[in-house]
């Protein structure tokens, strides 16, 4: 998958829209079919690539955009490809274990569910099963509002015998996974950017003891600290877009862009000073963001800890050729877990 | 991962080195070892590789060189490295030194030595650092006085790895003295066995002898062998860099750690701590190769990507340390032995960031990039 040929289009046009702000902002998207890029036209989406929705979900977390994209866009893609898509807000939650729904309702508390307030469909994703369509609006369906960090929806929602229904034809529980990964992964470097712009224009411009900032060697350190993890995450996201078949390129995207967002949000408060730590001052939009992002759907640790247990399990050899190899290379039997 | 210019090939030569170094191994010739690009020499090895067309491999063929990419060569050395190969005899030359002087050098110059770097008989140390330097390169107290003839050479040169082994040395001399430490400095290719060159051992902590102390006193270089052009050596010197930050040795030194590592977790089935740990290395390999693939692609573009090597060094180093760390996690490492993996590791681990810029160099030199931008 090469880079997108748009990429410079796609940022322009968001940082336009970014630009003119406002609650407006997620209808202006939906308009322009940004979250629909990367889908089918034939089945209702914008068409283009995913690397074009990559660039798209990048660009608005730069800027410290929080919006149902990366929910709304997968589960478009779930729901596109058993059928045709019509409008409404979708979105998307991951689960350990498939409910029970033999009658064809369900009862369960679903925690952290993405902007269920705003939605009107959820769907579903366990191992193993179909993923299942659940009608927001069914009366058997309560919503108690929980925010995350970032002061975005993460909604605990109560199905209580809620007739749900089963995509047939749609991905796979892995393949829905690994999307969400990809998609989390290019909202951190995203999010990193921003931090990474705004605090070297801070250190640049802002005087202290008669000099910028950045003449002071421990600052100057810092933001090669910065640009160092900034390096590290790109790198990784070249290599997850790049290497899709490759198994563990998700989980490599995941961890190195978490550990990007974690060193790269505290180093931006540390050079800011108290003027990063105001609600005015814009820096908190995005290492909030940075927070709670770099966790979503499933922890840094998490990722780690599967991604080491089959490196494990393969042994140095493998886990070499796997990494070494290019993709084709790769048999099925070796990416079995 | 497509890495389209000679995938296949790459996979071909991996094989290739890989059958090498297990015939050696197996055969008791050599034993792996981390930091084997600057602790394990062994000449026979290096010469049986050039007989491969394994060393000076990007070279073109009229110098001996096998005319390939810098891609191509990277899976060559990444396997070397893994296998933990006595490579340290041809390393500083086919690395960086080769490259430098088809860069910079005279028809003459690069007749006479290219073709003996790409033979494995040329065996290069650097003299770079000096007593009173530190990590400041540029502030060269050797100098070379223009005579009759060529140049003379009075100074000291300091942690000189390989030098005892030698045949020639890259020196880095004051050519004039002027304004700025970064002006009149020059680039030389020295003959180690010139009537005034002095090799004194410096033995490290390990007990190991690879540094040395290097004299030079009255060393008359012929004319020809100086590199580029005189008083310009810096611009070219920082070029040359980003040939010896930007390689695979930055992440793999500590390699053989990595594959203990490996196996003793596969050996702690209820470890979730250790899996998660050794998970996030797996990561930062992984995309240390990826950077390693960047810097080498870049080179083959003709380029001197001087702030990704540096990044690449910084992270890389971050990592070998990181890895040994690890081990020392499983208890595996309670009094750890001279010439245990994880021992030969630790001791060797001080000079991983120190070699080819200090961290907070490096910093430096990317924080400056950034102020620019």
């Amino acid at each position: 998958m090469s880079r997108s040929e748009y990429i410079d289009e796609l940022r322009n046009l968001i940082d336009d829209l970014a630009a003119a702000g406002g609650p407006g902002l997620w209808a202006g998207l939906v308009e322009l079919g940004l979250p629909r890029v990367g889908l089918d036209e034939d089945r209702g989406g914008s068409g283009g690539s995913f690397d074009d929705l990559l660039v798209v979900v990048e660009s608005l977390a730069g800027h410290g955009i929080g919006v149902p994209i990366i929910e709304a866009s997968t589960a478009d893609w779930v729901l596109g490809q058993a059928g045709r898509l019509d409008d409404g807000l979708s979105t998307v939650l991951l689960l350990d274990a498939a409910p029970d729904a033999v009658s064809g309702t369900v009862d369960a508390e679903l925690s952290s569910v993405p902007w269920a307030r705003d939605a009107t469909r959820l769907v579903l994703c366990a191992p193993g099963v179909t993923p299942l369509l659940v009608d927001l609006g069914d009366a058997t369906v309560t919503l108690r509002k929980v925010d995350n960090l970032a002061g975005e929806p993460r909604d605990t929602v109560v199905l209580a015998g809620t007739p749900v229904t089963a995509v047939e034809g749609a991905p796979a529980y892995g393949e829905v996974r690994e999307r969400l990964a990809l998609l989390w992964s290019a909202a951190v470097l995203g999010a990193a950017h921003g931090a990474y712009r705004l605090t070297r224009t801070y250190v640049s411009e802002r005087k202290q003891f008669g000099a910028p900032l950045l003449k002071i060697p421990a600052v100057a350190g810092n933001l090669a600290r910065m640009r160092v993890q900034l390096v590290q995450a790109d790198a990784a996201l070249a290599l997850a877009r790049e290497a899709a078949p490759l198994t563990g390129a998700d989980e490599i995207a995941r961890i190195t862009t978490a550990a990007a967002a974690t060193e790269i949000a505290r180093i931006a408060h540390q050079l800011h000073g108290a003027m990063g730590i105001t609600q005015e001052y814009p820096l908190h939009r995005l290492t909030r963001r940075l927070w709670s992002w770099r966790d979503a759907v499933a922890s840094e640790r998490s990722w780690a800890e599967s991604l080491g247990m089959r490196a494990a399990d393969v042994g140095e050899s493998a886990v070499w050729t796997r990494i070494t190899a290019p993709s084709r290379a790769i048999n099925d039997e070796e990416c079995e877990r | 991962m497509d890495h389209t210019p000679g995938t296949d090939s790459c996979a071909e030569l991996r094989t290739q080195v890989r059958e090498l170094t297990a015939e050696w191994r197996d055969a008791g010739r050599y034993t792996p070892r981390s930091d084997s690009w600057l602790r394990s020499f062994d000449l026979e090895f290096s010469k049986e590789l050039a007989a491969r067309g394994l060393i000076a491999m990007t070279y073109p063929e009229e110098f001996g060189g096998a005319g390939r990419t810098n891609v191509e060569r990277l899976a060559v050395t990444e396997e070397l490295l893994r296998a933990g190969a006595p490579v340290a005899a041809h390393w500083i030359g086919d690395r960086q030194i080769g490259p430098a002087v088809l860069r910079h050098g005279t028809r003459r110059l690069q007749q006479e030595i290219v073709p003996r770097i790409a033979s494995g008989e040329a065996v290069f140390c650097l003299g770079m650092s000096e007593p009173e330097a530190g990590s400041d390169l540029a502030s060269v107290k050797t100098t070379a006085e223009q005579v009759e003839g060529g140049w003379l050479v009075n100074g000291h040169k300091i942690w000189t790895t390989q030098a005892h082994h030698a045949t020639h040395a890259y020196l880095l001399a004051r050519t004039t003295r002027g304004e700025r430490k970064h002006d009149g400095l020059s680039e030389f290719i020295v003959d180690m066995d010139t009537k005034g060159v002095t090799v004194t051992p410096i033995v490290d902590l390990a007990g190991e002898h690879h540094f040395n102390e290097v004299r030079f006193e009255s060393v008359l270089v012929p004319a020809h062998r100086i590199l580029g052009e005189a008083d310009q050596g810096w611009k070219q010197v920082v070029e040359q860099l980003s040939f010896e930050r930007g390689g695979a040795e930055r992440a793999l030194s500590s390699y053989p750690v990595l594959v203990e590592l490996i196996a003793e977790t596969a050996r702690r089935r209820n470890d979730r701590e250790l899996h998660a740990l050794l998970g996030s290395l797996v990561a930062r390999l992984a995309v240390l190769r990826r950077l390693c693939f960047d810097v080498a692609g870049a080179m083959d573009a003709g380029q001197a990507p001087v702030q990704q090597a540096a990044a690449l060094k910084y992270l890389g180093n971050a990592f070998e340390h990181d890895v040994i760390e690890a081990l020392r996690r499983t208890d595996l490492c309670q009094d750890p032995s001279f010439d245990g993996v994880f021992g030969q590791a630790l001791l060797a681990s001080p000079a991983f960031s120190l070699r080819g810029g200090s961290a907070e160099v490096l910093l430096s030199l990317i924080a400056r990039q950034e102020a620019r931008s």
